[in-house]
Parts: structure tokens; C-alpha cells; sequence
């Protein structure tokens, strides 16, 4: 059986079908999950945030636009969703303290200095820098996915890539993460 | 500093993008530049941690978590757009346009209904009392009668007509000695709303009452008498032209004809 199409199944939702619905969920949910897990590092605030992004794409779901790809929109609504939550955690609690309990949380669960390293040099980074790494490197999108999926032309997504990697590698340099340093 | 161009190759490389006369031209350009060389490898390590952390991130199944917490039924009231728009006629700026267009028509035409002239409105007295009521319109009235009278001492003509709302007379006298002009007319039907000396001498006068208006006129003069026209049923008005008390022309008019 041919699987069916993204804008396929959003129109079946729009009339009312819940399956379709579960085949968006099944699709996509991983995706979402190991993303925003990268960005906040909480597997409990990860959970909660992939389930409010479906939910918040349901309710949007009268006002996407068929013209583009869902997965775009879906990536749009989950990173803006993250951002919210980072932003509103700062306002509480300083960068490093949550730098410290993610470390401690990390190195509790067997996961390797290095990867605790890259993801606290991607916590320091500015929110629009992380959020085009984690959707080229860890969604695997073209720069013009990307683009879209931002709403930025080609030519900003790669000057911005360009930006954020060099900042990524700089903040690793600092922490003993290539062994070089 | 790295050339920006090389570090794009170095990436495309990395992703497996460049095929082997790209491969080639990097290593080549790679072997004179030891900085871009440490960023090549610099960055196989971020790559090589990115995907283990991909894999090490736990699948998870949320399925049933989040279609318990959204209310399914909701969304079968959306009105999806159409995969494709094929038509002109579809576009919502086409229709928008199309309803206020509409919008403005019909405010237009109920406009012009609820205006003055209007069967089913009552003009508001309080509106019309004191002031002169634009009779610029008393051509476009419709004439109810013109009645001319004459003898060797009284000249005398009625001109009357009425539009929905209102009911004019355009009078003119011209006598030697005093004589009255008097209108009756009931008034559940009409009402006085303006009695006016257009053209009389010091004495000549003209003065209303609930049902009549009466003229004292003495030489040449011409007056305008409004009245309310309360509905649309046939009323008569008739008219005296008395001279010492004694009527010397008396005849009527019918308004609302039609």
C-alpha cells in the first residue's frame, strides 16, 4: 500500500478523520521528541512539549496552508514552542544552573562527556543559531526546507549556517571537546 | 580566516554530497590550508557526536497520550481550503470584494427607502417644526390640482401637490379690498408644519391652526403653506376665499390620489 502523502492526510483530518491524524503523530513524533530533547535537555519537559506541539498543530490545523510542506509547519510551530519554553525557564533560572543539573542528570545516565560537551555548547547557543543546526543536522533538512521551514530566504538559512557552526565549533574549542585544545 | 566557499565544500563533503573530482579539488585545496583542515576535522568529530546523540535520543510513543488530551471532534467543523485552487472566482479577495460591493448597494437602497418619501417612515415632526422644508423638491412633487380664481375684485390661484411625506401649497392672492383665504383639512391626515409669507405687505397675514390655515390678505401676495402628509389614503382639502364673512369661491382638492 502506498503511504499516503502529509497535505493527503492534514485533509482527511480537516474532515474529521482520526486516523489520519494518529498516521501524522506516528510520523513525526520521534522527530519532534529527539529534537526538542536536544534543545532542552529534559526528557520529561520534552515529553509534554512534543505533546502540546501536536496539540497545537490540531487546533491550527483550519489555517495551514496547502501550498506548503506540513512537516515545515509542524517544525515551525515545534521550535517556536521550544523557544517559548526556553525563554520562559531563563527568566527563572540562570544558564548555568541549568548547564550544572543537565550535566549531573547526563553523566548519571552513562552518556559520554563528549555528547554532554556538544550539548551544552548548543544550550549557549542564540536560539535562531540552534534552531538551524538541530534542523539541518538532526531533521536532516535541505537549505531550502530549512528556509521554509523558517521562513527565511536560501541565502540567509546559509549565512546563518555559516554562523552558527562557527560559533558551535568555537564554544567546543573552549571545553576540551576536539582534544586539540 | 577560513574562505566561506570552502567551508560550504567541507560541509557538502561531510554530508557525502561532493563526488570524486569534488573530493579530489578539496583535498588539493585542504593541503595548503592547515586551518581549514583542523575545522574539517573539527567538525567530522561534531558530526560524528551529533549522530550518536540522534541515536541515542529513545523512541517514544505518544499516540494515544495526545489523542486523549484533543477534542477529535472539533476539527470536523473545519472547512478545509481546497487542495487547489483552480478558479478565479475561489479566491477570498474575489469574494470579500464581492460581499462589500453588496454591502454598499443595499446600504444605498435602504438609504433611499427609509429616506423622506418614504411610505412606511414617519417623518419626525420635531425635525420639521420652525424650520422651512426644502421645497426645492416641489417641482418633482405630484400636482394634486391648480385652481385659479377671478372676478373683477379677487384674483386668486392654488397651486397644490404632495410627495409621500409632505403636502405643499404655492398660493397667490391679489386683491383690492381684505379678503381671507382659508385651507381646511382633517387633521388625522395632515398637519401643519410651515405657513410662510413669501411675498406680502404690512397688511396681509397669514396664520394656522390644528385643522385650517387662514390667509388675511389685502393686495398682491403669494404664501406657501407645508403640510405633514400623516399616510398614504386620499384627503381633501378644501378651500375658501370668504369677503366680509361671505364666501365668495369655495372648492376642494384631493391629495394622495393614487
Amino acid at each position: 500500500m502506498i503511504a499516503k502523502d502529509d497535505n493527503e492526510l492534514v485533509y482527511e483530518v480537516l474532515h474529521g478523520s482520526r486516523s489520519s491524524f494518529e498516521v501524522l503523530i506516528e510520523r513525526y513524533q520521534n522527530k519532534i521528541h529527539g529534537m526538542i530533547l536536544q534543545m532542552t535537555n529534559d526528557r520529561e519537559i520534552a515529553k509534554d512539549l512534543t505533546q502540546d506541539v501536536f496539540i497545537k498543530a490540531y487546533t491550527s490545523l483550519g489555517k495551514f496552508n496547502f501550498k506548503y510542506r506540513f512537516f515545515s509547519w509542524l517544525y515551525r510551530i515545534a521550535i517556536n514552542e521550544t523557544i517559548n519554553h526556553l525563554k520562559s525557564r531563563r527568566h527563572f533560572e540562570s544558564l548555568d544552573k541549568v548547564r550544572d543539573i543537565v550535566a549531573e542528570d547526563d553523566t548519571r545516565k552513562g552518556i559520554p562527556e563528549e555528547n554532554i560537551r556538544l550539548k551544552d555548547a548548543l544550550l549557549g547557543l542564540k536560539d535562531s543559531h540552534r534552531s538551524v543546526l538541530l534542523l539541518k543536522y538532526y531533521f536532516g533538512l535541505s537549505y531550502e526546507e530549512i528556509a521554509e521551514t523558517m521562513g527565511l530566504s536560501t541565502a540567509k538559512v546559509k549565512d546563518r549556517l555559516f554562523n552558527a557552526r562557527m560559533t558551535l565549533r568555537d564554544k567546543l574549542i573552549g571545553t576540551g571537546f576536539f582534544g586539540h585544545d | 580566516m577560513i574562505n566561506k566557499k570552502l567551508i560550504e565544500k567541507i560541509h557538502e563533503d561531510l554530508e557525502g554530497k561532493l563526488d570524486t573530482a569534488g573530493q579530489q579539488e578539496l583535498r588539493e585545496q585542504l593541503a595548503h590550508d592547515p586551518e581549514a583542515t583542523a575545522y574539517l576535522k573539527d567538525w567530522q568529530k561534531i558530526s560524528n557526536a551529533i549522530e550518536t546523540a540522534k541515536e541515542q535520543t529513545p523512541q517514544i510513543q505518544f499516540i494515544q497520550e495526545i489523542l486523549n488530551k484533543i477534542p477529535m471532534e472539533s476539527q470536523a467543523h473545519h472547512k478545509p481550503e481546497p487542495l487547489l485552487r483552480t478558479s478565479f472566482w475561489n479566491k477570498p479577495a474575489f469574494r470579500y470584494s464581492i460581499v462589500f460591493i453588496a454591502g454598499v448597494f443595499l446600504g444605498f437602497l435602504s438609504f433611499s427607502i427609509i429616506m423622506p418619501g418614504s411610505k412606511n417612515s414617519k417623518t419626525p415632526s420635531f425635525q420639521l417644526k420652525g424650520a422651512m422644508y426644502d421645497s426645492r423638491t416641489f417641482d418633482q412633487m405630484t400636482t394634486a390640482d391648480v385652481l385659479v380664481f377671478e372676478n373683477p375684485m379677487v384674483k386668486a390661484s392654488f397651486n397644490v401637490k404632495y410627495s409621500r411625506s409632505v403636502v405643499e401649497a404655492r398660493i397667490t392672492l391679489s386683491s383690492l379690498y381684505p379678503v381671507q383665504g382659508v385651507l381646511l383639512f382633517d387633521y388625522n391626515s395632515l398637519q401643519v408644519m410651515n405657513v410662510l409669507n413669501v411675498s406680502v405687505n404690512d397688511q396681509s397675514s397669514i396664520s394656522a391652526s390644528s385643522n385650517f390655515v387662514q390667509i388675511n390678505n389685502s393686495g398682491n401676495n403669494q404664501y406657501v403653506v407645508q403640510l405633514i402628509n400623516k399616510n398614504s389614503l386620499p384627503h381633501q382639502i378644501s378651500i375658501k376665499i370668504m369677503q366680509n364673512e361671505v364666501p365668495i369661491y369655495q372648492n376642494a382638492v384631493t391629495v394622495n390620489k393614487e
